[in-house]
């Protein structure tokens, strides 16, 4: 295949798929990722994110389906490779080797510099321990050091599996400043993570998989845009639904009813208005209340349609 | 390849001297066996793993002052199949193949690197075994009444060049079928048990229904290569056979680190 230009997208799947004997992990998953930015790889246990990163490291071959990465064949890893920076599942690491020569051994057979060891020592702050034996290290600790070693190469393209995982708040913080930074500053991150909230935090764009299927791809706003957001209005009496119902109705409001009271959707904003609209003209009502999802709220209901479909 | 090499003895050195440091320790025990164990009126005295311990006239001979290398072949070379399994299954047991292979994606110069890394430690094991064993039989030789006149002949630097390169060969042979089956079981202590399994019990068996089947399996003819060949096999026919075996090791590991998916 040919390379594409700079400007070509940093990953672009064709129909890839994977099969492990009659299980299919990956099933014709099409997706295009652009160069620059961060971008939040979604999917529940068993989805086959770690399949898919797998595949876009070379370390698994694809069943079938095509692809580019950095704008060279997926199939054909050492073309790109040089230019690329993971951190796949948990932090892996030599026990026995200090933080610094476990990066030393990764930074020789990448032919990367000492100095560029002590860059990324100083970037996920683990400069004065780079000496300690890394089994002394906690969690959180060789987690930065998985994340340093993945960014050896001052690759144009990061993938991190699950890159948060044992870190305290504040080092998750860190870590989601980092991945803004580099996505700022021109690099492609692509970033598996469960926690929903740090994806919402640091990332522009979203891939959802299911059952190794895409169930969504696009900006994370768009994703947000996708939530429920309705007001939720239900009068002390029952009999006053249909008065209710009126109301919103001369009032431009949409509604539905549900037998019990009426959701408006979008409506979230008005509530106050609502609940005068309704004193004014002798409804009381028992319950008003917004009722909006969050990204986790989507990604469930996603991916729980998608499993039911 | 120079990377992966340095690489791989950044992470290996600790191991790679560990495993060294052994095989030194069994020839200065299986010398020292040798001198104070022999039977003086009898000749050759008994001996363990398949290799009788030379007498005290065989110790006196221009090649007596290598027998305790030569009688540590064996061991040695174990020591040589659990350095290498340990080396190739380890990377998969902690999941760093991984980041070994994010670092650098052509496998075979993965591969080719730490096969060199582990054959370097070899040669600088079995060459310190030897300075060692020939140490120790030089200290022990008057305490145990062996003439030592023969050892500094010019025969005798022949014979012990020639033997601590048997030694060296059958020990690498050792240890590409030590990554081979690391290779197949991904399991360092499974590669190691199959090893040694089939050396203790498997060959023997083997032997019981096919009488001339030391001739041609793998650890037969590692004993008569180190022995320099034997009556029915001479040292040529050994050592090609040897290199068929080597040759096999190399393409099986080379051709399954190759094709495999990487899902541990």
């Amino acid at each position: 295949m040919t390379p594409t230009t700079a400007r070509g997208p940093a990953i672009e799947l064709h129909g890839l798929t994977k099969q492990f004997g009659d299980f299919t992990a990956v099933d014709d998953l099409s997706v295009s990722v652009e160069r620059g930015g961060v971008v939040g790889l979604l999917g529940p246990n068993g989805a086959g994110k770690s399949t898919t990163i797998r595949m876009l490291l070379g370390l698994i071959a694809p069943t079938s389906g095509s692809g580019t990465v950095l704008g060279h064949d997926v199939t054909r890893p050492s073309a790109y490779m040089r230019r690329v920076g993971a951190l796949v599942e948990a932090p892996v690491i030599y026990p026995k080797l200090s933080g610094r020569d476990n990066l030393r051994t990764l930074a020789v057979l990448a032919g990367v510099g000492d100095e560029r060891i002590d860059e990324v020592l100083d970037l996920v702050d683990l400069t004065g321990r780079d000496g300690d034996r890394a089994s002394d290290y906690s969690l959180g600790m060789k987690q930065r050091l998985a994340i340093a070693a993945a960014l050896l190469k001052d690759p144009e393209l990061v993938i991190l599996d699950e890159p948060t995982n044992g870190l305290d708040p504040a080092g998750i913080v860190e870590i989601r400043e980092l991945l803004i930074r580099l996505g700022q500053i021109g690099k492609t991150v692509i970033v598996s993570s469960h926690l929903l909230a740090e994806i919402q935090a640091a990332c522009d764009r979203l891939i959802i998989i299911k059952r190794g299927s895409l169930v969504f791809e696009g900006a994370t706003h768009e994703l947000l845009d996708k939530a429920r957001n309705e007001l939720v209005v239900v009068p002390e009496d029952r009999s006053h639904i249909t008065r209710l119902a009126a109301l919103l109705d001369e009032n431009g409001i949409e509604f539905a009813t549900n037998g019990v009271g009426l959701r408006a959707p979008g409506a979230t904003a008005r509530s106050a208005f609502v609940n005068r609209l309704a004193f004014d003209n002798g409804v009381t009502l028992r319950e008003v209340r917004a009722d909006v999802e969050d990204l986790e709220d989507v990604f469930l209901r996603l991916t729980n349609a998608k499993e039911t479909n | 390849m120079l990377r992966t090499f340095t690489s791989e003895m950044i992470r290996f050195r600790r191991t790679g001297l560990v495993g060294a440091g052994i095989m030194a320790a069994f020839t200065v025990l299986v010398t020292t066996l040798t001198f104070v164990g022999f039977d003086e009126s009898a000749g050759p005295g008994p001996g363990g793993g398949g290799r009788a311990l030379p007498g005290a006239t065989d110790l006196a001979a221009v090649d007596g002052l290598m027998s305790g290398l030569a009688s540590a072949a064996t061991m040695i070379g174990i020591v040589a199949l659990a350095l290498f399994a340990i080396s190739v299954a380890r990377d998969f047991e902690r999941g760093t193949i991984r980041q070994l292979l994010v670092g650098e994606p052509r496998r075979a110069l993965v591969l080719g690197g730490k096969i060199l890394a582990l054959l370097s430690v070899v040669v600088a094991g079995v060459t310190v075994s030897a300075i060692i064993g020939m140490a120790a039989a030089f200290a022990l030789a008057p305490v145990a009444g062996v003439s030592t006149a023969a050892w500094t002949t010019g025969a005798a630097v022949s014979a012990a060049l020639s033997t601590t390169v048997n030694v060296m060969v059958a020990t690498v042979v050792w240890g590409l079928a030590g990554a081979v089956l690391a290779m197949v079981t991904r399991s360092a202590s499974a590669a190691i048990t199959v090893g040694i399994g089939y050396l203790l019990v498997g060959e023997p068996l083997l032997q019981l229904v096919w009488d001339t089947s030391s001739d041609w399996l793998v650890s037969g003819t590692l004993s008569t290569f180190t022995d320099g060949g034997t009556a029915p096999v001479s040292y040529v026919q050994s050592a090609t056979l040897l290199a068929l075996y080597a040759a096999a090791f190399v393409t099986a590991t080379f051709l399954l680190f190759q094709r495999r998916d990487i899902t541990d």
